[in-house]
């Protein structure tokens, strides 16, 4: 159907706002070149996709890859000896630092015995659905840049959060919801530029939900009635109808109509997803979420479920802040917040049938320092030269551990991964060439991973 | 930015890219190439004959207006150029928008706002010749022209209120240069004046004095407002100059030689020679340095007045602290020396009479004060006497951690027993270490510690309160003055106000929210060291409390006193007491006046501006790729060697800006013109003739009409340089009087080339700044006033911004949406969710999205509502119910403010029947409205400022 015959329809079409049919008619024949009037519109991928969707958890300020997933035992062997360098993160010198033992203990989990420490007792029961890197590697030792490196494939300058590069390259399935969502009580270092889509039409930019009561703005209606709401949209609808031209440009004032039914069903499916009296005592319980509760890590990550649930394509969820210079010991509170949570998330997503066709990312933007310039130094320094991550569900390589750093933990050893490749990884998994998914801005392609980036076809199953 | 080298695989795709899109383009444009051709190869290296040739880089030609069979339809030269495209492809022109579409469309266009039914009446009306032309004539004589296409530029020079650091630091001089550019437009400086102030204003008013120096000066805020990086802005000082070049080459040349910081430049001709020979020129330049996270302050203002003027002032500025410095110390000297004294020669009595009674008798449950970790001491007595006579004890805590204080438990007050209560505390630092990270506490409520209504807050220098949830400033504290806290609690409505001062000074604050969860209940008053920070063990400053009382009734203001009677015997140690505090709280007036005079002296006697000053003069070394630590050849700083490669004229003495600034408006470069008259050409038809305003390079697209862009751009030149010579010829152009409506149907392919060839108007979408605006002046609450600076908090407190937590704010105001805040880091919540400009990068042309969000917005956002509320009141109030036609007559008025058109009869009856189905809706609604009319007018209204016809421009 040609863009001027659809929107003849359009015009045409009888009754008032909210007809579900008219949205309908609207996105199924938006392919090719009118898919510009309609950025959610589902698109066709490169490959078959492993996954159709990624809930990508991020823990912003640096969690440390000796204490949690990477284990050493050279470290609690030659605790308090030291290791030289002549150079140090870019800047030349003399460095004898102390290696300093982890505080907590590895064991074993799941029938694979995947090593995890006591940080994380609930997601080494999982191991066995988790493929672990060991080997990942960033280029930036700031928290600024890392995060920004993680989110964008940029460290310097402000690009399309991979979010927004996975909701341009796959449209959504769901048009009463966004196809991007992050969840977070407070914004990551960088900013909301980590989850902006800079150049990429506005519409593929991630969604702030903050937790708390009111988790999106501008949701409730302030009519006195639905239905007073409704004789406004009606007219509107009507009225914009009317005005409709067969100009090229009539495109935009087309998504306009049909961005209200979407902001209209938002008003109901976004809360329906905030609801969490359906949920059974035992699946709160599992999440360890109190009944009521609107904030915490375990309200997220439910909510992350059920945004999945709803077709919703990329959803994040950010935990602050595991920056600890101070005292390691501060790492245990934040896992306590996270462990739980993010292994009966997995869990639930697998006894729902989810877990197939849903990717999810553990990350962080780096790892914290094997050693540290004072022999007592309670907490630890930024590492991005090697630190770990994790991937579960959507064809990886489950009960699988990739990649080796050194003796310490200080170095990459073996298989390398770069953030690049983490990138490339994870688009490849959605059915997505990162070398194909570009965007022409300012006269050049660009893309996620730059000119770099190489799918890690190890992770895959 | 694409710094590193690119994979073979990836270059080899893009040239084909390239070449695919250029021939796409070759074919569409047959006969568009001056004298470049499409040029498949990535370039570095010598510049060569080829790179030459490329079409922007050649003169500009004026060309002879063209030949068309169709004559009659011509009214400027414009549209001879248009029109022989047009008729060349054998496509028609749209017709002629109707005068009422018209004068929307070029209202929005000149002023961003939609025109009064009083200007739409006087247009239509206006039958004589030359309607249009008085009509242009009026708006851009509009003060709100600058405003409007001030906005435009400031896209351009990306401008922002804050510095894009790690922290977002407050630029809060910056809005002078953003008033400097509507100002400059306003009265139409000429575009090369214009630019060349922008650039070396500084060097040209060193022959100026008064408000024209100050004027030349304020201007170079081009420079200043680069974006910052970094945790320490002056080891990424290379990257700013980056972002100042590639800024004033999109913007001027349309041109990016940011791209030439690490490598040639791989489409262009710009070599890293060329990029460093311009870098030498800003790295001889001094810019203003914002705040960073490293020093935490701002530095190196340029003065707006001329040097000489600023040394003397200096001079005497600098004499007179001196003065001022000894006399403080002398004074701080005698106050201290009294303290002593009475420390020395009064015995501390346990009880002494520190004030036992915080609250009349009635109201006391007879618990004495519970006092910890303080001692009660003759020097902590308070000099005020508006609650009490004179004493001769107070309270002092220690300069440690732990829960230092005191308090009172009282009965219990609640809003049933009083309607308010008043508190008042008299108070001093004493001393502080260096490290202070925690706070005493000050608490009304219930409790102790259960449920506060009011906590306050006290720390070395600083007196701040929790205005429900949020941590608010309300004074500085000078160390070692005394000051009087009063706080009026409003148990009834739960809000507090209060005062904070000495007899010289008081600072009030009104009606701040009790602390969320207050249950009501008054029941104990104290000071402790539960503060913030790092909590009860955290250092707090030595701090001495007296006069601490909770009273049923106001209080005296501090400065009069309770009792005038001499109530003690002659030569007792009260009344040598009180005579020494006497003369202490006069020396102590006495000081704080000096000291804040001294803080003055801070500050120099003439105004700053955030500008730009020549700085030490040099030629820079290249950087290997990028990288400030690998210095390569020295380059002499110079023109691009595609533009001649001119030298400086005197590079000992100057930094080169003005050279530059010459060089890039000589009438002969091929770049400028073109580039800005493209610019004015795309404001008023939403697509330039080159539709990539920002790259006239070998990447950016080719124009569609060169002849024509000549054209404008010789006359710009020829006249003067006077954009508002452009935008009447652009405005009163039958191109520009086209209607957005085919007059008869084409193939798809002919409409789309017909609307490329502007042989009709596009719609528009209405920026995000015309919807606020817009909104606002139809609910009539627009303050068409000028904006100045925003309300940051003062630099003093500035110590706690950091990545981890930068600064934000949002600063609300009813002007034009130009002068709201504009943060760099994070958007404002409205212009970033209707894609605003993004304040870190030159934007030549705004993205438009259409998300949910934005129209969640348009729905549920209280300001939509508001501005519906008012205007629905303001109709109602223009046609009251009893007079003939009320409701036809607001119709009429509501479609022609919002739409410069009347409803026709369907629409009418529509609209009626809406509002008559609204009302019954509202009937039925759980709660009864008090005015159904009024909003069911309002969300008639709603519907109008919602609907695409308002929100785009035909």
């Amino acid at each position: 159907m040609s863009p001027i015959s659809r929107r003849e329809l359009l015009k045409n079409a009888a009754g008032g706002f909210g007809a579900i049919a008219l949205a309908n008619l609207l996105s199924e024949d938006a392919g090719g070149a009118q898919a510009s009037a309609d950025p959610f519109a589902p698109k066709p991928t490169h490959f078959a996709p492993r996954a159709k969707r990624v809930i990508f958890i991020f823990l912003n300020g640096g969690c440390s890859h000796i204490d949690a997933f990477d284990f050493k035992p050279k470290l609690w062997k030659d605790a308090g000896k030291t290791v030289k360098f002549y150079e140090w993160q870019g800047k030349p010198g003399d460095y004898n630092f102390f290696i300093k033992r982890p505080q907590w203990d590895f064991r074993p989990g799941g029938k694979c015995g995947m090593m995890v420490s006591d940080l994380f007792p609930h997601i080494r029961e999982i191991t066995d659905d988790i493929c672990m890197i060991n080997s990942l590697t960033s280029d930036h030792t700031n928290h600024y840049e890392a995060s920004l490196g993680m989110h964008t494939g940029s460290f310097t300058f402000a690009r399309p959060s991979v979010g927004a590069w996975v909701s341009y390259g796959l449209g959504t399935e769901n048009r009463n919801l966004p196809s991007f969502v992050v969840l977070t009580p407070t914004l990551p270092y960088a900013g909301a530029q980590t989850f902006g889509s800079d150049f990429l039409p506005g519409s593929h930019q991630g969604t702030l939900i903050t937790p708390g009561e009111k988790p999106i703005a501008d949701l409730l209606p302030r009519t006195r009635t639905k239905q007073l709401q409704k004789l406004e949209l009606d007219l509107i609808a009507e009225a914009n109808r009317a005005n409709l031209g067969q100009s090229p440009e009539d495109a935009a004032l087309e998504a306009r109509i049909r961005s209200f039914e979407t902001a209209f069903g938002m008003q109901i499916a976004a809360p329906e997803v905030f609801d969490l009296s359906g949920e059974k005592n035992a699946t709160l319980e599992s999440y360890g979420l109190q009944r009521g509760e609107t904030r915490g890590f375990a309200w997220q990550c439910l909510v992350a479920r059920r945004f999945a649930e709803r077709g919703v394509r990329f959803i994040e969820l950010i935990n602050s802040n595991w920056d600890q210079h101070g005292d390691m010991l501060n790492h245990a509170p934040l896992a306590k917040q996270v462990d739980q949570p993010v292994a009966a998330l997995v869990q639930d997503l697998k006894q729902r049938g989810m877990l197939e066709d849903t990717l999810v990312v553990f990350t962080t933007e780096f790892g914290r320092t094997p050693h540290h310039m004072q022999k007592d130094a309670k907490g630890r320094e930024h590492h991005h030269q090697v630190f770990s991550s994790w991937f579960a569900g959507a064809g990886v390589r489950s009960g699988y551990v990739h990649g080796l750093s050194d003796e310490y933990g200080i170095e990459p050893a073996a298989d390398k991964v770069h953030l690049h490749d983490f990138h490339a990884t994870i688009l490849h998994m959605l059915g997505l060439d990162h070398e194909r998914l570009t965007f022409q801005h300012a006269g050049r392609d660009y893309r996620l991973t730059d000119v770099y980036g190489e799918v890690v076809y190890d992770l895959l199953a | 930015m694409d710094c590193l080298s690119p994979k073979v695989r990836w270059r080899f795709r893009t040239a084909l890219l390239t070449i695919a899109s250029l021939l796409a383009l070759a074919s569409f444009t047959s006969n568009r190439l001056h004298a470049g051709e499409a040029r498949p190869e990535l370039r570095s290296g010598p510049i060569s004959p080829q790179d030459r040739k490329f079409w922007s880089f050649q003169p500009v030609v004026r060309p002879p207006i063209p030949a068309v069979d169709n004559e009659a339809w011509c009214r400027t030269p414009i549209d001879y150029f248009v029109l022989e495209r047009l008729e060349r492809r054998g496509l028609p022109t749209a017709r002629d928008a109707d005068r009422r579409t018209f004068i929307r469309r070029v209202t929005f266009d000149l002023i961003g706002l939609p025109p009064t039914s009083d200007e739409i009446d006087a247009f239509l009306s206006d039958s004589a010749p030359g309607a249009l032309e008085r009509l242009v004539e009026r708006l851009l004589a509009s003060p709100h022209f600058g405003e409007r296409w001030g906005r435009h530029w400031l896209d351009l020079v990306r401008y922002a209120d804050t510095a894009g650091e790690t922290a977002d630091y407050p630029v809060p001089l910056a809005w002078q240069y953003r008033n400097w550019v509507i100002d400059a437009l306003n009265a139409d400086k000429p575009y090369d004046v214009f630019l060349r102030e922008q650039l070396a204003g500084d060097i040209l008013a060193q022959s100026e004095t008064g408000e024209r120096f100050k004027q030349l000066v304020t201007a170079t805020g081009f420079i200043a407002v680069s974006r910052r990086f970094g945790f320490g802005i002056d080891r990424t000082h290379y990257l700013t100059i980056q972002d100042t070049i590639d800024t004033l080459g999109q913007t001027v040349l349309g041109l990016s030689p940011g791209c030439a910081r690490c490598h040639d430049h791989k489409y262009d001709p710009i070599n890293m020679d060329d990029y460093y020979a311009w870098y030498g020129i800003f790295e001889s330049t001094q810019y203003s340095l914002t705040a960073d996270e490293k020093t935490k302050t701002e530095r190196e203002f340029a003065p707006l007045v001329p040097s000489e003027e600023a040394e003397l002032l200096d001079i005497e500025r600098k004499r007179e602290m001196t003065q001022l410095t000894a006399v403080v110390e002398d004074l701080t000297r005698q106050v201290t020396e009294i303290d002593k004294k009475l420390a020395d020669n009064v015995p501390d009595l346990r009880d002494g009479d520190f004030e036992q009674f915080p609250i009349e008798g009635e109201h006391l449950t007879a618990a004495p004060w519970d006092i910890r970790g303080g001692t009660i001491s003759v020097a902590a007595q308070s000099p005020y006497t508006n609650v009490y006579p004179t004493g001769s004890r107070g309270l002092r805590t220690r300069n440690e951690g732990g829960n230092n204080g005191a308090g009172c438990k009282i009965a219990k007050h609640t809003a049933r027993t009083h309607q308010k209560l008043w508190f008042n505390l008299d108070f001093r630092n004493v001393s502080a270490k260096k490290k202070q990270t925690g706070a005493n506490r000050i608490y009304i409520g219930q409790g102790p510690g259960k449920s506060p209504a009011v906590e306050v807050f006290l720390i070395e220098n600083r007196f701040f309160i929790k205005n429900g949830d949020l941590e608010e400033t309300i004074c500085q504290i000078d160390m070692g003055q005394w000051y009087n806290l009063q706080i009026e609690l409003d148990l009834a409505r739960r809000v507090f106000s209060g005062t904070i001062g000495h007899p010289d000074r008081v600072i009030s604050f009104k009606n701040k929210a009790v602390r969320p969860g207050w249950n009501g209940e008054v029941d104990v008053i104290f000071v402790d060291g539960y503060g913030h920070g790092t909590g009860v063990t955290a250092i707090k400053p030595e701090q001495d409390f007296d006069n601490m009382t909770l009273r049923t009734e106001a209080l005296l203001p501090v400065g009069e006193s309770v009792t005038s009677a001499v109530t003690a015997e002659a030569g007792s140690p009260a009344l040598e007491i009180r005579e020494l505090r006497e003369k202490q709280a006069k020396l102590g007036t006495e000081l704080a006046k000096k000291k804040e005079r001294l803080a003055h002296l801070g500050r120099p006697f003439y105004d700053l501006a955030f500008g730009a000053r020549e700085g030490q003069f040099g030629d820079v070394a290249i950087q290997m790729r990028g990288d400030p630590q690998a210095p390569g050849e020295i380059v002499t700083r110079r023109h691009f060697t595609v533009f001649g490669g001119d030298a400086l004229e005197s590079p000992e003495k100057s930094s080169g800006r003005l050279d530059l600034a010459r060089w890039l408006t000589r009438p002969q470069n091929p770049l400028t013109a073109r580039v800005i008259v493209n610019r004015i050409w795309q404001y008023h038809f939403g697509r330039g003739l080159v539709e990539t305003p920002n790259d006239f390079g070998t990447r950016g697209r080719l124009p569609s009409h060169p002849e024509l862009l000549d054209w404008l751009a010789d006359e710009l030149v020829h006249g003067n340089w006077s954009m508002k010579h452009l935008h009447r010829l652009i405005l009163t152009s039958r191109v520009y009087q086209l209607s957005t409506q085919p007059a008869r149907k084409l193939s798809s392919e002919n409409e789309h080339q017909r609307t490329q060839l502007f042989g009709r108007y596009q719609k528009k979408r209405l920026e995000a700044e015309a919807v606020r605006d817009s909104m606002l002046a139809l609910g009539g609450e627009l303050d068409r006033s000028q904006g100045k600076g925003h309300p940051f908090p003062a630099a003093e407190t500035w110590k706690r911004y950091t990545q981890h937590g930068p600064f934000y704010a949002v600063y609300e105001t009813k002007r034009r949406s130009i002068y709201l805040m504009a943060q760099r880091l994070k958007a404002h919540p409205f212009l970033g969710l209707f894609d605003g400009a993004d304040p870190s990068v030159s934007t030549g042309r705004r993205t438009e999205t259409t998300t949910p969000t934005q129209t969640l917005w348009l729905m549920n956002n209280s300001f939509v509502h508001e501005q519906a509320h008012s205007f629905a009141e303001s109709l109602l109030r223009r046609f009251p119910e009893n007079e003939n036609n009320a409701k036809a007559r607001r119709l009429q008025s509501a479609f022609e403010e919002c739409f410069a058109r009347l409803p026709d009869t369907r629409e009418s009856e529509r609209s009626l029947l809406f509002i008559e189905r609204y009302e019954a809706g509202l009937a039925e609604s759980p709660e009864q409205p008090d005015n159904p009319t009024h909003e069911a007018w309002a969300a008639f209204l709603r519907t109008l400022l919602t609907r695409n016809e308002f929100l785009f421009l035909e």
